[in-house]
């Protein structure tokens, strides 16, 4: 990742706002004046099901998916589905990921894994790990549904990321129900604020 | 949305590869566009949709007509109308959609090819492959279907060929008077990406059809529709879509090796060539149906060896395996038939990357990497927490005969199929549940029952339907109305009282068909009311002949949609742990996937809760309650 570039996957289960999230990040980089591609990946239901969604930002065109190992930042609304895509890291990638996750166990009887290993794991296998608490800086913010927004403002003050925060921000303006716009801003701020805690 | 539209000339925007399709057919003045939703192409109509409702809440009229058809057949034979009477007609399908128009796209051409100038405006069938089959019931490659029917293809491989190709293929329709194939796979469909806009077209609006060409005469017809494609064959040669990508990374090797890719696989390729750093050639294919032979057997000419890369068949593999015996055998060809590539499964850059590296003789430049110690399980695939489906299929298995069978269809309910309901034995294609609940009934003497979602029924379940009451089979069919197409998106249908153009339209009854059609025993039911449904599929399977039970009640997140844009207040429920005594019905028989269990304990999920309450009436010993806080 540089000034020019990233290769940032977004994943977490339907309903949480990965896709959303992806687009916002692509429009903000393609109003910065970047080349954008960006998939989603999600299986068949509307929900509950995994979902990735990525955004490669280039000075020229590319193919939409991420290759194994390649990707710059993973931004995770799902501990569990972070760990799931961990052979996308490499000891380059910055990871943020929401903390909270989603336990579903039916209909099959699978046991949802202790959260410190899923960490320690992903914390393994990259570069950076940030852990933050969206639900609850959402809440602070003002509504829960403005948990993406937190993820998006954290994700601006990564280091060396292309696009500003300025346009990310302007972006989530224009692109938010008018009755929530006070909420996603301040949960930007939120987020943004967490990393710089976290980098000092 | 708006700008799909509203977007200017020359500026850049970031659509989905859907939604370029529809700036495509704005610019190339689009005038009427008809489909039957399904992924991964659905987007498209719900853009038409959207747009249609901007420009009237405006208080204008939408240049073009758009409508949610019944079926692809339907679409398709509105389309071919408008291009006979000279308009443009924009006709989406997904790739088994096609199977369903192919009876009136095959027949068609031979029908109304006779003179010249049948077919007037120009008409686009888009075609979305869903390589991977992740919402598809199959990997179906559709790029024989060009071949079988003789007609010009187009395959875009990122979003701005998704709107250039889209407006290119009207052009090309009009002039060589054949209807254009564009053939999109489910990742360009559903990627996203930057694109330059140009000028939006003005459409005709009104068209005519004058004089009678129907002939009989099908060999003249052939014949005629084949010299068209010989001149397809000198646009394919000179078309923009085919050309050679030139990379100097400057490594070399001794051998010349050149790559041919068509449709997504191109930008793999290019990425994949870039990385290894080699001196090569890609040929990228855009115009893939006639091929561009002269092009293709120079670019064979260059090369000792030829590697193909695309998904699926070994389309263009055939076709140069062909080409470079007709020059001399000399070339070698690397692809599916040597064991290069895999014919089945979506690509991604890994599948590319291997092969690539090989063949050049060079490192992988994106090796597999290993996934996570801990292992993990895929979630589910299930309905959504709330989902009326759930319901039906509770109530039902509670009463059905323990040998019944099962015959499902397309839909969200679809996934009854599956654990821990398993009500499905057999389901593939639209509507063929309640023929194949005959069959079974017909050849195991079992009671049998079929399960149909309302779209589907106004799909293709009506005339299965006539044919079970005519013949007096002895089968339940299970209508689960939940008042929309919902596992694509929602979408209006026949039942609905809104059309595509914001219009008042006539809401067909489900029950109102089915006793039209002669049914004796017809309920209608509301299935998160679990006792009272219980009490309609008993009565229901006694009953001898056909017996319909239409499953009502509003798809959970539509209703929950409803709630909030009105601001009602979603409760979610919990479990008092107190009264709870561990039976686990609710999360191993009734399986919402908002419970979860944590050392023996049960939760709901506040998150995944959608406030429906129906588990209060699953748990015997009255341990979930409401929870008052808002649920996001
Ligand atoms: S989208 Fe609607 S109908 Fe489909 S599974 Fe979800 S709640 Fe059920
Ligand atoms: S109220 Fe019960 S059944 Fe309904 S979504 Fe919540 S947990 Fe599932």
């Amino acid at each position: 990742m540089d000034k020019n570039g990233a290769d940032i996957l977004i994943v977490g289960i339907g309903g949480l706002g990965v896709i959303t999230a992806s687009s916002i990040i692509g429009m903000a980089a393609v109003r910065a004046g970047n080349r954008v591609s960006s998939a989603e990946v999600h299986g068949i239901a509307q929900r509950g099901g995994s979902v990735t969604g990525t955004v490669r930002i280039r000075d020229y065109s590319v193919s939409p998916l991420v290759g194994d190992g390649q990707a710059d930042i993973i931004l995770g609304f799902e501990p569990l589905e972070v760990l799931r895509n961990i052979s996308k890291a490499s000891k380059k990638t910055i990871v943020i990921t929401d903390i909270t996750p989603i336990r579903v166990i039916t209909p099959t009887q699978f046991v949802y894994p202790k959260l410190e290993d899923i960490f320690a794991e992903i914390e393994e296998r990259c570069a950076k790990l940030y852990k933050i608490d969206g639900l609850a800086l959402a809440k602070k913010a003002g509504a829960t549904i403005v948990r993406p927004t937190v993820l998006l403002g954290a994700l601006s003050e990564i280091e060396d990321f292309p696009i500003s925060s300025e346009v990310i921000l302007i972006t989530i303006e224009e692109n938010v129900p008018a009755r929530y716009k006070e909420q996603n801003i301040a949960a930007f701020r939120e987020g943004a604020n967490f990393i710089r805690g976290q980098l000092k | 949305m708006e700008e799909i539209l509203t977007g200017k000339e020359g500026e850049r925007y970031f659509l989905l590869g859907n939604e370029a399709i529809v700036r495509g057919a704005l610019e190339a003045g689009v005038d009427i566009a008809a489909l039957y939703p399904g992924t991964p192409m659905s987007e498209i109509g719900d853009v038409f949709h959207a747009l249609a409702k901007s420009v009237l809440d405006k208080g204008e009229e939408p240049s073009f007509y758009f409508e949610w058809s019944a079926n692809e057949k339907v679409s398709l034979d509105i389309c071919i109308a408008a291009s006979l009477s000279g308009l443009r007609a924009l006709c989406p399908m997904k790739a088994q959609g096609f199977n369903v128009a192919a009876d009136s796209f095959l027949d068609y051409l031979t029908a109304c090819n006779l003179v010249e100038t049948d077919i007037k405006g120009g008409l686009v069938l888009v075609c979305a492959d869903d390589p991977g089959g992740t919402s598809s019931v199959n990997e179906q490659d559709d790029r024989y279907i060009p071949i079988l029917a003789d007609v010009p293809m187009l395959e875009p491989s990122n979003c701005q060929e998704m709107k250039d190709m889209t407006k290119k293929a009207f052009g090309i329709a009009e002039e060589l008077h054949l209807p254009v194939f564009l053939r999109t796979v489910n990742r360009v469909n559903l990627s996203r990406g930057d694109l330059l806009f140009g000028k939006l077209g003005v459409p005709r609006r009104k068209g005519d059809i004058k004089g009678v060409p129907i002939s009989f005469d099908r060999t003249r017809c052939h014949a005629n529709i084949l010299k068209k494609m010989e001149k397809a064959k000198e646009f394919s040669e000179k078309s923009e879509y085919n050309r050679v990508i030139k990379f100097d990374g400057g490594k070399t090797g001794h051998r010349r090796i050149g790559v041919v890719a068509s449709s997504i696989s191109i930008s793999y390729a290019e990425e994949i060539i870039r990385e290894l750093g080699v001196e090569a050639e890609l040929l990228a294919l855009g115009f893939t149906n006639p091929l561009p032979e002269m092009l293709c057997k120079d670019f064979i000419n260059k090369f000792d060896e030829i590697i193909v890369v695309e998904e699926l068949s070994p389309f263009l593999e055939t076709q140069f395996l062909k080409m470079a015996h007709e020059i001399s055998d000399k070339t070698k060809i690397w692809g599916k038939e040597t064991g290069h590539f895999p014919r089945a499964g979506e690509y991604r850059l890994e599948t590319v990357a291997e092969p690539l590296a090989k063949v050049f003789g060079m490192d992988n430049p994106i090796p597999r990497r290993e996934g996570s110690r801990i292992e993990l399980v895929a979630r589910a695939l299930t309905n959504c927490p709330g989902c009326p489906h759930r319901n039906t299929y509770y109530a039902i298995k509670q009463v059905v005969p323990k040998d019944a069978i099962f015959a499902n269809d397309q839909g969200c309910y679809l996934l009854g199929g599956l654990e821990p309901y398993k009500m499905s034995h057999a389901q593939y294609s639209m509507g063929a549940s309640i023929g194949l609940a005959c069959g079974f009934q017909q050849a195991t003497g079992k009671p049998s029952i079929a399960f149909i979602g309302d779209s589907t029924f106004f799909h293709n379940g009506m005339s299965p339907l006539a044919n079970a009451i005519h013949h007096k089979y002895d089968i339940t069919v299970v209508v689960m109305d939940n008042g929309a197409t919902a596992m694509s998106g929602f979408q209006l249908h026949p039942g609905t009282d809104r059309d595509a153009m914001g219009r008042e339209a006539i809401s067909i009854k489900i029950e109102d068909v089915v006793r039209g059609l002669g049914a004796t025993f017809v309920e209608v039911v509301n299935p998160n009311n679990i006792a009272e449904t219980r009490e309609v599929f008993k009565r229901a399977i006694a009953h001898n002949g056909v017996s319909v039970v239409v499953s009502k009640a509003l798809c959970r997140l539509m209703e929950n949609r409803e709630k909030r844009r009105k601001g009602l207040k979603i409760t979610s429920y919990e479990i008092d742990q107190e009264k709870c005594d561990q039976c686990n019905i609710c999360i191993d028989i009734y399986a919402c996937p908002a419970f979860y269990e944590v050392d023996d304990k049960i939760y709901i999920d506040d998150v995944q809760c959608a406030g429906c309450g129906v588990c209060q009436e699953v748990c015997r010993v009255g341990a979930i309650r409401e929870k008052g806080a808002e649920n996001g």
